[in-house]
């Protein structure tokens, strides 16, 4: 080790850090911790991190995307000379401020808005790269017009993105007559959790998921007692991605101010999760998830605030504060699960969670994957 | 897109901040009494404990959970209060005489208090054993990792004793301190480290860091002794899970043969304490276990955890039999109700356990665990969408031989009479399952020792898994076995009632004759009488309508 | 559902009522209208000859039969007391023989329990997770047998508010349970199809009856309980043998699957089959139909009747083969409740006067004029009311010597409806107001409560004898791109959905291209031939929609409907016949 330890690697203990890690903050360019904390929180969800730097090494196109640059700046993090020490991400910014007008400014953003952004921009980035898309694309420029061509229809081949973060909820209809039960499939790359004062994750994913009553004027037409009967209808988890991103809204819009306030509800959320209520063929029930990043909202509103993460790496947390890095004690978690009284104006909430599957890296156990995910 | 006006901001923020923003509905209202079949139970105002200054309650505080410590002393006075209440709360620990629902408290009166620096109470245990109505022994665990013992009656300084104090033996928070049941001076003290450690109060501590030999150890645990030439304290240490699992709560059983210790690995162990001999466990559905207590017949042991479940565990096989589902937020504390357990059925009743819980969601529940949900056998199968390998028959001629149907099933198949594709059903009531409920008698099912060992990482079971199993501190091999049914395996059980009873969460319950007591973080301690409790004499200890909301 | 009593049977019903009929002359005595949403479950307690109802609307009513029994035109008024506190819709209840407790099953899972001489809540029990579908009360009221559609049996002892026992015997929800004297047995149908009988303190004795062809919906015992009548989702009844109750466990345990104890019932009654799917032709007229037996059959609707048996071919098959270019706006729903074609008119969201067609199309004589067009609802509306009409005009006969102007007006004659069809007015769909049959709308009673209830928009066609308006279609002509000729202005035109080609041809030529034969070149060639211009529209001028030629046959709905496809406004172009050239 070199003269120059950094006080983090001291805290770890030059022995117990990790060989192939390095722990790099981000610059904030002016409002920019809503994507240093999402893309630090990314970045410790290894199969994302392992699949970004996958690109980076195949992908030797010159043209810049979104993706590129997200490749480029993990890139720059996993070689780094040094084992900690901060990054200035100028050119993923640069480039996201050109992909989205929204983005284009210095105010603060949504961190969930960012992330979903992100993901949804990487995997049509991944799609038009694809070789049978560039002849699709050139196809039906002959032909004028006739088939609108989708580009993420049923019949495309799922990418990394939905590999690693698509599940399926599926929407079911038990007719209380008969008791059949009817159901729709969709997918989704995250959950919006409606949040209720002391309450645990789990619960609020339940109330994302309870039942809905079709009765009265508003009952249900069952095709097999060909009349109208009450009905229940609940959304079930029917596919388990291997990265679970919950997304509390925190941010709730009041009619009587016209704008968006802060929801600081304390709600709990365990290091371990199982999801309750999945579908009767549900693909994979009994996935285990473990927390792995969390996006915490400082702050008393969506306009003021600062976004930090809390990462797990290795066997410990870690807490990144735009270019600062801090090693954190488990039990600190607690601090961010939220207030339990309105009385405080500000505070450091929990935001968005991602929960990575304790199989993911087990290729066995991983159907859709046909690689296998390094370690 | 978020709102960009610049909007004015203190006054607005004010306003917003003093409504609630989801409308308070009927559950949200706290609760002052509740009906269950027993009659009514109602919160006596001023039988409340808490400190005598009350201050206003910000939610991290000090973060260490108000515990609540009971002892009666042996008083020949029949009209006297001999009930002694001990309660901490952030820095400071309080003795109070407990009057229960015949007497408004009075918080000026206490009989003892001690104000801690740089350091929090967590946890505190009376020496039932040694209690006379002039002297108690008062063992208290803190965050720091030193444990105290002290007479709060004599109050004198020879009596007061420290453990651990320069932090030698464990660094780490206490979580839970016991003494060992009938013992002058002997207690258990469990860490955040995963740790627990007999200390002999006639000992001394060991001054520089210990050192250990193993003297038993089995499946995620060892005990060793401290390797030293004179007696000192620790005199055992345990070490429960991996490293840094911390053990949450510990429990002797009524009959104080057991022991039962759960952590943050989401395991329940329960272990023959003279023998230190692992003779079972339970794994929770996921998450950490907080909290765990025995049935008043030492049969069953029930456990609470961040899976918003409690979890009801049989003795005798090994097997969790039942889960009950109400709580909103982490189970904090779980409780039997001696009082309103009915034991053994008869011509008209059934047997029936009566079960308190507390959470984080600030409500109580009280569940009734009966009879039927107890005798119903489960069979830990697969769930699998289709049957391929019948090995039906295999498995039931196997079973008729000594008649008994045990709790197994063959590799990945399942009995199964569901038509393939019709899954309109959640119950897959296997042949097995049926059979099985008739099943004669479950007292031979120890018997059964025909393990199939597949290597696959699907599941297996028998009732005595857990000490057999190859990589079984993994939760992904334990699904689906007598240790860790699936959600739809076993009976799910709703409360009896769920209320809220406070504005902060709830972290302790202890059930007494007439009453029973709950616990807030904000540092306050309910009195709850039991119906028909309430006479004229302490009518006017409970809340007045104005305040109270009927359920 | 109903319950027996000497002559009396008592109905509730998802149409919202509550039905009181005299069995032995099968007539309906009375109808209780004090629901609000389905009729879900019947109680009765036969000593205090007392009835309890309830349902989706979340109440429950209690009814004496005795004054229900009594009920005439005259003495029409019934009192009942309700019990309160239902928080959902109840699917089940049950009452015992003296009437001194009644309990609710429902959405909540939660049984409740009330005192029906005092109409107050005495418990819940709590234990199930599903609706709760099949209660059963022991005489004194102290044991209660509940059936959910978790799977459960649950029994109940009331006084200590617990559940005793719950049996696991069945796979899917339990819809029916029937339990003896003695309360020591249970017998339990539901979704499965199986009905077992399990003795209820011991439920390791049981025996599966038997295994039904559809789900068992309820039972009734013979007296001795020798033998059940179970109802199912099929129409047939069967009778099944119970084994004794000291014969329990049967079954041999080794077995794969349980061996019923009977494979087939001792008795059964064969009811009709129900027709299960249906599919409405494109001239709106004809429904092609397929039963539980798997007929398929073809239905006409301005007749009411059946007009052609298939047999058994393949429905899908059948309709393709059937169904014609043609479009008819719709104009009535039909509903497969009943399991026999129910059809629906209305005003609200189908105008059933919106369906104007060609007498020829319709196959009616057509007086004088080739082109006369008839309006199904008002052709319908007038034979299904024939009677009525015909007893309404002998009254009024002596004032109206205008009768051969009103019979002039008359569009040609309806197609004969069998007397038999039931004809039901309703306020809202589903909640009858009056019924009656066809053949029976010219009675002194009949006729009266038809003229109170029959809706405004009936009486208009019938009585005013007024004609539903037209359906306007508005659309563009434009000369074909590939033509020269030009117009000076493309207005946008409107006219009667049911118009055909060639009269928009004819259109063109006189307005369009007529107006514009000074000094332009239309095309159509300068000689003035005499011949040509006695030709017919359509032989000049050709029609063209989204590049297909359009036969002049066919009408603007349909050319809308099949060939445009889209919501803009239809546009057509005209240009010179090729056939000419």
């Amino acid at each position: 080790m070199g003269p120059n330890i950094s006080a983090l690697e001291k805290e770890i203990g030059t022995d117990r850090f990790p060989p192939n890690e390095r722990y790099f903050g981000l610059v904030n360019f002016g409002n920019t911790c809503y994507s240093n904390s999402v893309l630090q929180a990314l970045y410790f969800c290894k199969p994302f991190r392992d699949r970004v730097l996958e690109y980076k090494a195949k992908n030797k196109k010159n043209k810049e995307t979104l993706l590129s640059c997200l490749a480029d700046l993990f890139h720059n993090i996993a070689t780094h000379k040094k084992k900690v020490g901060s990054i200035a991400p100028k050119k993923f910014i640069t480039r996201l401020r050109k992909e989205k007008d929204e983005f284009d400014n210095y105010m603060q953003q949504d961190a969930h808005e960012f992330l979903n952004f992100l993901i949804n921009h990487i995997n049509e980035v991944i799609l038009s790269e694809r070789p049978q898309a560039n002849n699709r694309a050139k196809l039906t420029s002959d032909a004028g017009g006739g088939d609108n061509h989708s580009s993420s229809g049923g019949f495309e081949e799922p990418t990394w993105v939905h590999e690693i973060f698509q599940g399926i909820l599926t929407s079911e209809t038990k007719c209380l007559n008969c008791e059949t039960v009817s159901s729709k499939d969709e997918d989704f790359f995250d959950l919006q959790v409606d949040i209720k004062q002391n309450t645990s994750i789990t619960q609020c994913l339940r109330g994302f998921s309870s039942t809905e009553t079709l009765c009265s004027d508003n009952k249900f037409k069952c095709d097999n007692c060909a009349s109208y009967q009450e009905a229940q209808k609940c959304m079930k988890v029917k596919k388990l991605p291997m990265i679970l991103a919950l997304h509390l809204k925190r941010f709730k819009y009041m009619d009587k101010i016209n704008r968006h306030v802060k929801v600081s509800h304390r709600v709990v959320f365990p290091l371990e999760l199982r999801l309750f209520h999945l579908s009767d063929d549900a693909v994979n029930p009994d996935r285990m998830y473990n927390l792995v990043a969390v996006v915490i909202h400082c702050g008393s509103g969506p306009n003021r605030g600062h976004y930090i993460s809390i990462v797990k790496s290795h066997d410990f947390w870690l807490l990144f504060d735009d270019d600062v890095v801090d090693k954190i004690d488990q039990s600190t978690i607690e601090d961010f699960f939220g207030l339990t009284s309105d009385h405080q104006k500000s505070s450091e909430t929990g935001y968005i969670l991602f929960y990575q599957s304790r199989d993911s890296s087990d290729p066995k156990v991983n159907s859709n994957d046909c690689r296998q995910n390094g370690k | 897109m978020l709102n960009h006006e610049r909007v004015t901001d203190d006054a607005d923020h004010c306003e917003i901040m003093a409504s609630s923003v989801d409308g308070a509905e009927e559950e949200d209202k706290l609760k002052t009494q509740f009906v269950i079949r027993d009659g009514t139970y109602k919160r006596m105002t001023l039988s409340e404990y808490s400190r005598p200054n009350r201050v206003a309650y910000t939610t991290n505080q000090g973060n260490t959970a108000v515990k609540v410590s009971f002892i009666t002393l042996p008083d020949p006075d029949p009209s006297g209060y001999p009930e002694r209440l001990c309660f901490n709360t952030g820095k400071e620990l309080y003795v109070f005489v407990y009057k229960g629902v015949k007497k408004a408290a009075d918080l000026t009166k206490y009989v003892d208090k001690k104000i801690y620096k740089g350091t929090n109470p967590t946890s505190h245990d009376f020496n039932r054993f040694t209690a006379t109505l002039d002297s108690i022994s008062l063992v208290v665990g803190f965050s720091t990792g030193p444990i105290q013992l002290f007479d709060p009656i004599k109050r004198e300084e020879k009596d007061f004793k420290t453990f651990n104090e320069h932090t030698s033996i464990d660094k780490s928070k206490v979580t839970c301190v016991r003494w060992i049941p009938n013992s002058k001076n002997l207690f258990l003290a469990s860490y955040a480290s995963g740790h627990m450690y007999l200390f002999n109060q006639d000992l001394p501590c060991c001054i520089s860091t210990p050192s250990y030999q193993i003297l038993q150890s089995g499946e995620g645990y060892a005990v060793y002794t401290l390797k030293s030439k004179s007696p000192l304290n620790p005199v055992h240490r345990w070490v429960i899970g991996h490293e840094g699992s911390s053990v949450n709560e510990i429990a002797f059983s009524p009959c104080h043969s057991y022991l039962a210790v759960v952590s943050q690995d989401g395991f329940l162990r329960v272990f023959n304490y003279s023998t230190q001999e692992l003779v079972g466990r339970a794994r929770s559905y996921y998450g950490g276990f907080l909290c765990v207590c025995w049935s008043p017949d030492s049969k069953y042991v029930v456990v609470g955890g961040e899976d918003d479940l409690i979890t009801v565990w049989r003795l005798k096989d090994r097997c969790v039999v039942a889960r009950g589902d109400g709580h909103h937020s982490w189970v904090s504390v779980v409780a039997f109700d001696p009082f309103s357990t009915q034991l053994h059925s008869d011509e008209d009743t059934v047997q029936c356990y009566r079960l308190g819980s507390v959470g984080q969601d600030t409500q109580l529940c009280l569940w009734d665990i009966t009879e039927d949900v107890l005798t119903q056998t489960n069979v830990f199968s697969v769930r699998t969408k289709t049957s391929n390998n019948n090995n039906n028959t295999t498995s039931l001629n196997n079973s008729t031989g000594n008649g008994t149907i045990k709790c197994h099933n063959n590799s990945n198949s399942t009995i199964n009479h569901k038509d393939s594709g019709d899954h309109s059903t959640s119950h897959v009531a296997s042949l097995t399952q049926r059979l099985a409920g008739f099943s004669f008698g479950s007292s031979d099912k120890s018997k059964s020792h025909d393990h199939n060992h597949h290597n696959n990482s699907h599941s297996r079971s028998s009732p005595n898994s857990g000490l057999s199993l190859a990589d079984s501190t993994d939760p992904m091999r334990l699904i689906g076995t007598a240790s860790c049914p699936r959600y739809d395996q076993c009976p799910r059980i709703e409360p009896l009632i769920r209320k809220k009873i406070a504005h902060e969460r709830l972290t302790a319950l202890v059930f007494k004759e007439d009453c029973f007591v709950a616990a807030c973080q904000d540092g306050y301690v309910y009195t709850w009488a039991r119906p028909g409790k309430i006479s004229n004499q302490n009518s006017h200890l409970v809340a007045g309508t104005g305040s109270s909301t009927v359920v | 559902m109903s319950f027996p009593i000497p002559f009396a049977v008592i109905s509730a019903s998802s149409d919202t009522t509550v039905k009181v009929w005299n069995a032995h002359k099968s007539y309906c005595m009375s109808t209780l209208r004090t629901h609000k949403d389905y009729v879900r479950a019947l109680a009765y307690a036969k000593d205090k000859e007392l009835v309890a109802s309830a349902g989706l609307d979340k109440s429950i009513f209690l009814w004496d039969v005795n004054t229900l029994t009594a009920l005439t035109a005259n003495n029409n008024t019934v009192t009942t007391t309700s019990l309160p506190g239902s928080k959902n819709s109840i699917y089940s209840l049950a009452m015992n023989p003296a009437g001194t407790v009644v309990v609710s099953g429902s959405t909540e899972k939660v049984l409740r329990v009330w005192d029906p001489r005092t109409c107050t809540k005495t418990c819940k029990l709590l234990g199930h997770t599903d609706n709760v579908k099949a209660l059963v009360l022991n005489r004194d009221g102290t044991r209660c047998l509940s059936g959910s559609s978790d799977g459960t049996i649950k029994l109940w002892h009331l006084g200590e508010q617990q559940c005793i026992h719950t049996i696991h015997v069945h796979k899917e929800g339990v819809w029916a349970l029937l339990a003896n004297e003695a309360f020591t047995h249970v017998i339990s149908g539901g979704r499965d199809r199986s009905i077992y009988m399990t003795e209820m303190r011991q439920s390791k004795n049981f025996a599966l009856v038997c295994e039904e062809q559809a789900s068992i919906l309820k039972m009734v015992p013979e007296t001795d309980f020798t033998g059940i009548w179970v109802a199912t989702a099929n129409s047939t009844l069967n009778y099944w043998k119970l084994p004794k109750k000291e014969d329990l466990p049967v079954s041999s345990l080794g077995a794969d699957h349980l061996v019923p104890y009977s494979e087939t019932p001792l008795k059964t009654i064969k009811g009709g089959a129900a027709i299960r799917k249906q599919h409405v032709l494109n001239d709106k007229r004809h429904i092609v139909t397929q039963d539980s037996d798997m007929n398929v059959c073809v239905y006409d609707v301005l007749k009411a009747c059946k007009v052609e048996d298939v047999g058994k071919v393949n429905f899908d098959e059948e309709v393709k083969k059937r169904s014609k270019i043609v479009y008819v706006p719709n104009w009535f729903s039909v509903d497969l409740k009943t399991g026999m074609l129910t059809i629906n008119l209305g005003q609200d969201e189908i105008d059933c006067f919106s369906a104007w067609v060609s007498s020829k199309e319709a196959g009616l004589p057509s007086p004088d004029n080739v082109d006369s067009k008839i309006n199904y609802g008002s052709l319908i509306l007038k034979a299904l009311l024939e009677h009525w009409i015909a007893a309404s005009q002998i009254q009024d006969d002596g004032e109206d010597e205008g009768s051969a102007a009103s019979q002039a007006n008359q569009t040609p004659e309806y197609f004969k409806i069998p007397g038999h069809t039931p004809l039901i007015i309703s306020e809202v769909v589903g909640r009858g107001l009056y019924r009656l049959l066809v053949r029976d709308a010219g009675g002194d009673t009949e006729h009266h409560c038809l003229r109170d209830n029959l809706p405004p928009w009936v009486l208009d066609i019938i009585v005013e004898k007024n004609m539903p308006k037209f359906t306007k279609i508005p659309f563009y002509i434009n000369p074909h791109k590939s033509s020269n000729m030009k117009v000076s202005k493309t207005d946008r035109l409107v006219a009667n959905d049911f118009l055909q080609i060639h009269k928009v041809a004819e259109h063109v030529l006189e307005k369009i291209l007529g107006a514009d034969t000074t000094g332009i070149n239309t095309g159509l060639g300068s000689s003035p031939n005499e011949e040509q211009d006695n030709l017919p529209a359509e032989d000049k001028i050709e029609l063209v929609c989204n590049g297909q030629v359009l036969d002049p046959q066919m009408d603007l709905r349909t050319v809308r409907h099949f060939i445009w496809k889209q919501a803009t406004d239809l546009n057509l172009e005209f240009k010179t016949n090729s056939k000419r050239t």
